[in-house]
C-alpha cells in the first residue's frame, strides 16, 4: 500500500486536524530541526575555516596589486598595508572576530562589503538554477520513467543511452557546441552576456544537462525496484489498470530517493555552476567566486563560500523535510 | 611614425575564386608595401555593415576595478578608465606621447619639469577640473600610505607636486627623469570630492569623453557620453564593453555578430574570418618584447655562467615557433628589446641565429656537455600561445642536453613566485614586457637587477641605465642606449625571443585606428 495514501486525505474536524499536522510535524520537531541546523552551522563553519586557511597560507593578494615598474620595496609596503604580513593564525583569529561581529574585511577588488556583492549575485545564480533544475528535472525524470516502464524496448532503452552519453559530455564543452549550433549557426540566441530571457536559454540548458543523466538514471532505479515491491504486486493482484498504478503505487513512492538527488544537485548549483556562469558571462555567484579566486580577493572569496555553504546546508534541511513528507519512512 | 598595424579585409564569399586570389594577392602587396608589417591582407566587397547605436567592445579579462589611481591592464579596465578620466599626457596610436590635460611641458632642469594646463576641463557632473585638483591626485599618489598603486613608480623620483599659478603643474624630482611626461599618461585625474566620498574602485567621476552608466566588474561596463567632455564628441553616445574572457567565446561574440572590436584573437583563429564579409582582420607586431627572464641569483644555478645564458639563446629557433604558432607575423627580437617599428634598433646587434652546435660547444666549455635540468614559470591563459611555444622552447633545448621543465601556474600563483624567495623561484620566467611609448627607456626598467621582478645580475647595465635617465644632451643618450643594448647581448641576461603579436577582428561598420599597445578606448572607434 502506498505511504501517501495513508495520510488523511483532508482534516474534517478540529481534532482529525491537529492529528494530521502532528503526522507532518514530525519531521518538523525542534529536536529535529535544531540537530540539523546546529550540524549546518559546524559544516559551514568547517568550511569557511578550510578556505581560509587554503586561501592564505599558499598566496599574498598584494602582489598582485604592486604595478609592474614599482620600486621592489612597494610589495612590501602593500602587504604590510593590506595586513597579510602577520601570520595565518593571527589573521584567522581576527577575521573570525570580524565575522562574530558582523563586520567583514572589505572586498579587495571592489573595495566594499563583500556580503551585499555576493547577496546581489544570488539571485542570477537562483534564477538560473531554477531554470536548470527544472528542465534537468523535467527531462530526467521523464526519460527515467520511459526507461522503467516504457512498453518497447526503444522507450526503455534509447532516451536514457542519450542521457548516459550526455553524462559524458564536459559542461563547458556542451555550452561551447550549444553555443556554436544556437547562436553562431542558427542565430536563434545570444552569444554573449545575459540578455533579458533569451540569454537565460543558452546556460539554463547547459545546465540541465549536467542534471538530466544523474535525475533519470536515480528515479529509473527507484522506479524499478518500487515496481517488484510487493504493495505493488499486491495491487496488480487486485486487478487495478496500468495506468493506475504507476500514478498511485508507484511514482509517489520512487520520489524519496529522487528528491534527495535533486536536493544535492541543488545545492551544488549554488556554488557549482561556475563553469556554466563563466562560459555564458551568467552574474552569478559561482562566476563571482571564480573570478574572486583568480584575483586572489580572499575575503571576498570568503563570503562566496559561506553564502554558499549556507544555501547548501538550507537546501538540503529542506529537501531532507520533504523526503520526510512525502515518504515517512524516512522520518525513523 | 605611422601605425605599423593596418587592416585587412577578408574576401567576398560571393567573388569567383580566381578574382578574389588575384584580389586577395594584389591587396596583400599593397598592404605589405604600406605598413612593412610582415601581416598579408585581404579585402572584402559587397555591402557594408552599418553599426549599430551602441557600440560593443570586447576586454578578455575581468575588471580590476574602474579606480583611476590603480592603474590597469589593457585587456580589462585600462580602456574603460581611459575612456572616463584624462591624464596629463596620453599615448597615441602611434605610441607617442601627446598632450591631454597639459598641452605643453618643458624640462626646466635636470630636477624640474613645468606642464602646462587646459582650463576647459570639467568632470561629468559639472565640476572643473582645476589645477590644485591635479595637485591633490599627486599628493594622494605619493603618499606612500596611500591604497591607489599606480604612483609607487612615481615615488622613486618624484618628489613633490605643486602649482604656482591655474594652468601651471610642477613636478620636483628627486631623481632624474628624462621620460616624465611618457610616464604620467595613466595617472588618471579624480574629482578629490568625489574621491572623498565615493568608493572609486567601483564609482567613477572623470573628465573624459564617456562615463560609466553601469559597472559589472566581472562582465564588463556601459558607457554613455559626457555632456560636459571639452574635446571632440565620440562618434558613439553608448559604448557597451564586454568581458569574454576565453578564446572561444570571443571567436563565439565575433562569429554571431555580437561585437564591433575584438582584441587577442590567437594568429591560427584569424583564418575562421577569412571570408567574412562583416569582419576585417589584423595580424601584426606587437610593442612588446617577450623573453625568458633568467634567474642568476639562485645559488650554484648554471646560468650564473654567460656561456650557458648564450647556449640557451643560440639553441632556441625562434623562426620555427613564430612560423607556427604566429603565422610569420613577427621577427624575433634582433638581440636587443628595442625593435622597430617601435623603437630606434642599434644596427650592430642582431638576434641570435639558431644554431646548435654552437650552442651545444658553449654548454661543453662552461661544463656542462652532458647537460641539466633548467625549469621555466608560465602563466596559464595570459600570453598568446605561451604553452605551445614554451613546450617547443623544450624540445629545442632538449637537442643540446637541456632538460627545460615547463611549470604552467595561475597568474596570481605566476607573479607570486617572482615577487617570492629567489632560492625558491623557477630558473625562467616566460614574460612578456610592455613599453607603452617609443623612446622610454622605461622599456630598460624591467631588465635591471633592481626591478621588482627581476632576478639578473647585471651591474654595468644597471649602471649605463642611470646614466640614460640623467642624460639631457640627446647624442649622450643615444649612445648610452646602444652601450646598453649591447651589453645585455653580450651578457645575454636574457633569452631573446620574440615581439608580441597584435591581433584584431574589426567590424566593418566601425572605423579604428588600430592601438598595438591593445588599449581599446571607445572615443577612437568611428563610424564607418
Amino acid at each position: 500500500m502506498a505511504l501517501l495514501d495513508a495520510r488523511p486525505a483532508a482534516p474534517p474536524t478540529l481534532t482529525a486536524l491537529v492529528a494530521w499536522l502532528r503526522g507532518l510535524r514530525l519531521p518538523l520537531s525542534p529536536r529535529y530541526l535544531g540537530g540539523r541546523l546546529l550540524t549546518g552551522l559546524v559544516a559551514v563553519w568547517g568550511a569557511v575555516t578550510l578556505v581560509f586557511f587554503a586561501l592564505y597560507s599558499t598566496g599574498n593578494p598584494a602582489l598582485l596589486l604592486v604595478a609592474p615598474d614599482a620600486p621592489p620595496e612597494e610589495a612590501e609596503r602593500l602587504t604590510r598595508l593590506m595586513g597579510f604580513d602577520r601570520p595565518v593564525p593571527e589573521q584567522y583569529v581576527t577575521f573570525l572576530g570580524q565575522v562574530l561581529r558582523g563586520n567583514f574585511p572589505d572586498s579587495i577588488r571592489y573595495g566594499a562589503d563583500p556580503v551585499p556583492i555576493a547577496l546581489e549575485r544570488l539571485g542570477a545564480s537562483l534564477e538560473l538554477g531554477a531554470v536548470g533544475l527544472t528542465l534537468g528535472v523535467l527531462v530526467g525524470g521523464t526519460i527515467g520513467y520511459l526507461s522503467a516502464t516504457g512498453r518497447s524496448v526503444w522507450t526503455r532503452r534509447v532516451p536514457l543511452s542519450i542521457a548516459v552519453a550526455l553524462d559524458g559530455i564536459p559542461t563547458f564543452f556542451f555550452g561551447i557546441l550549444a553555443t556554436l549550433v544556437l547562436a553562431v549557426w542558427l542565430g536563434w540566441l545570444p552569444a554573449t552576456g545575459s540578455t533579458g530571457p533569451l540569454g537565460l536559454v543558452l546556460p539554463g540548458l547547459t545546465l540541465a544537462v549536467a542534471f538530466v543523466p544523474a535525475v533519470a538514471r536515480v528515479f529509473r532505479t527507484a522506479l524499478v525496484d518500487v515496481l517488484h515491491a510487493d504493495h505493488v504486486r499486491t495491487a496488480r493482484a487486485t486487478g487495478i489498470g496500468r495506468g493506475r498504478l504507476l500514478r498511485r503505487h508507484v511514482v509517489g513512492n520512487s520520489l524519496g530517493t529522487t528528491l534527495n538527488v535533486v536536493g544535492i544537485q541543488a545545492g551544488v548549483l549554488l556554488g557549482g555552476a561556475v563553469v556554466t556562469e563563466s562560459i555564458f558571462g551568467w552574474p552569478g555567484i559561482g562566476q563571482l567566486s571564480i573570478n574572486a579566486v583568480q584575483n586572489r580577493d580572499y575575503p571576498l572569496v570568503i563570503v562566496c563560500v559561506l553564502v554558499i555553504a549556507v544555501g547548501f546546508v538550507l537546501i538540503n534541511l529542506l529537501v531532507d523535510v520533504l523526503a520526510a513528507v512525502i515518504e515517512p519512512r524516512l522520518r525513523s | 611614425m605611422n601605425n605599423p598595424l593596418r587592416r585587412r579585409r577578408s574576401l567576398a564569399a560571393a567573388l569567383t575564386a580566381a578574382l578574389a586570389v588575384a584580389l586577395a594577392a594584389t591587396l596583400a602587396a599593397c598592404a605589405a608595401d604600406s605598413s612593412g608589417s610582415p601581416s598579408a591582407s585581404q579585402e572584402a566587397t559587397g555591402p557594408r555593415p552599418t553599426a549599430g547605436d551602441q557600440l560593443r567592445l570586447v576586454l578578455s579579462r575581468q575588471l580590476t576595478s574602474v579606480n583611476p589611481h590603480k592603474g590597469g591592464s589593457p585587456d580589462s579596465q585600462g580602456a574603460v578608465v581611459g575612456s572616463v578620466y584624462e591624464a596629463l599626457t596620453a599615448i597615441s596610436p602611434e605610441t607617442e606621447v601627446v598632450p591631454s590635460l597639459a598641452t605643453s611641458w618643458k624640462q626646466l632642469s635636470d630636477l624640474e619639469w613645468s606642464f602646462t594646463i587646459r582650463t576647459d576641463a570639467v568632470f561629468s557632473d559639472g565640476t572643473p577640473l582645476t589645477a590644485d585638483t591635479i595637485v591633490w591626485n599627486f599628493q594622494q599618489l605619493l603618499d606612500p600610505n596611500y591604497k591607489g598603486t599606480s604612483g609607487a613608480p612615481l615615488r622613486k623620483f618624484v618628489g613633490s607636486v605643486t602649482s604656482p599659478d591655474p594652468t601651471t603643474i610642477l613636478f620636483h624630482l628627486t631623481a632624474p627623469a628624462i621620460d616624465l611626461p611618457g610616464r604620467l599618461w595613466n595617472d588618471y585625474i579624480v574629482d578629490p570630492t568625489f574621491a572623498q566620498s565615493h568608493n572609486i574602485d567601483t564609482e567613477s567621476l572623470g573628465s573624459g569623453p564617456y562615463k560609466i552608466d553601469q559597472l559589472d566588474l566581472e562582465n564588463g561596463a556601459t558607457l554613455s557620453l559626457n555632456p560636459h567632455y571639452a574635446g571632440p564628441k565620440p562618434q558613439f553616445s553608448s559604448v557597451k564593453y564586454t568581458v569574454l574572457a576565453s578564446e572561444a567565446q570571443r571567436v563565439a561574440a565575433i562569429q554571431a555578430g555580437e561585437a564591433d572590436i575584438v582584441l587577442n584573437v590567437e594568429p591560427l583563429s584569424l583564418d575562421a574570418f577569412e571570408d567574412s564579409t562583416t569582419y576585417d582582420t589584423i595580424l601584426g607586431v606587437g610593442p612588446q618584447p617577450l623573453v625568458l627572464a633568467i634567474n642568476e641569483e639562485k645559488t650554484g644555478t648554471p646560468l650564473a655562467d654567460v656561456r650557458v645564458r648564450q647556449a640557451l639563446n643560440y639553441a632556441t629557433d625562434k623562426k620555427t615557433i613564430i612560423h607556427g604558432l604566429f603565422k610569420d607575423a613577427v621577427e624575433p627580437l634582433p638581440g636587443q628589446v628595442l625593435f622597430e617599428p617601435y623603437q630606434q634598433e642599434d644596427p650592430d646587434v642582431k638576434a641570435y641565429p639558431y644554431d646548435p652546435k654552437k650552442a651545444k660547444k658553449l654548454l661543453t666549455e662552461a661544463g656542462y656537455a652532458d647537460g641539466f635540468s633548467l625549469e621555466v614559470d608560465v602563466p596559464s591563459g595570459t600570453y598568446v600561445s605561451a604553452d605551445l611555444a614554451s613546450q617547443a622552447i623544450a624540445a629545442q633545448w632538449a637537442e643540446v642536453g637541456v632538460k627545460l621543465t615547463i611549470t604552467q601556474t595561475p597568474f596570481p600563483a605566476w607573479i607570486d613566485r617572482q615577487y617570492g624567495d629567489v632560492q625558491k623561484g623557477a630558473d625562467l620566467v616566460y614574460i612578456m614586457w610592455g613599453g607603452q611609448y617609443r623612446d622610454g627607456f622605461q622599456l630598460f626598467d624591467p631588465f635591471t637587477s633592481d626591478h621588482i621582478q627581476s632576478d639578473v645580475v647585471a651591474p654595468t647595465f644597471d649602471d649605463l641605465v642611470r646614466r640614460l635617465q640623467a642624460a639631457t644632451d640627446e647624442k649622450a643618450q643615444r649612445e648610452l642606449v646602444d652601450e646598453a643594448v649591447q651589453n645585455y647581448y653580450d651578457e645575454a641576461h636574457t633569452v631573446f625571443l620574440y615581439p608580441s603579436p597584435f591581433t584584431a577582428v574589426i567590424s566593418r561598420a566601425v572605423t579604428w585606428e588600430p592601438r598595438p599597445s591593445r588599449y581599446l578606448y571607445a572615443q577612437e572607434v568611428g563610424r564607418a
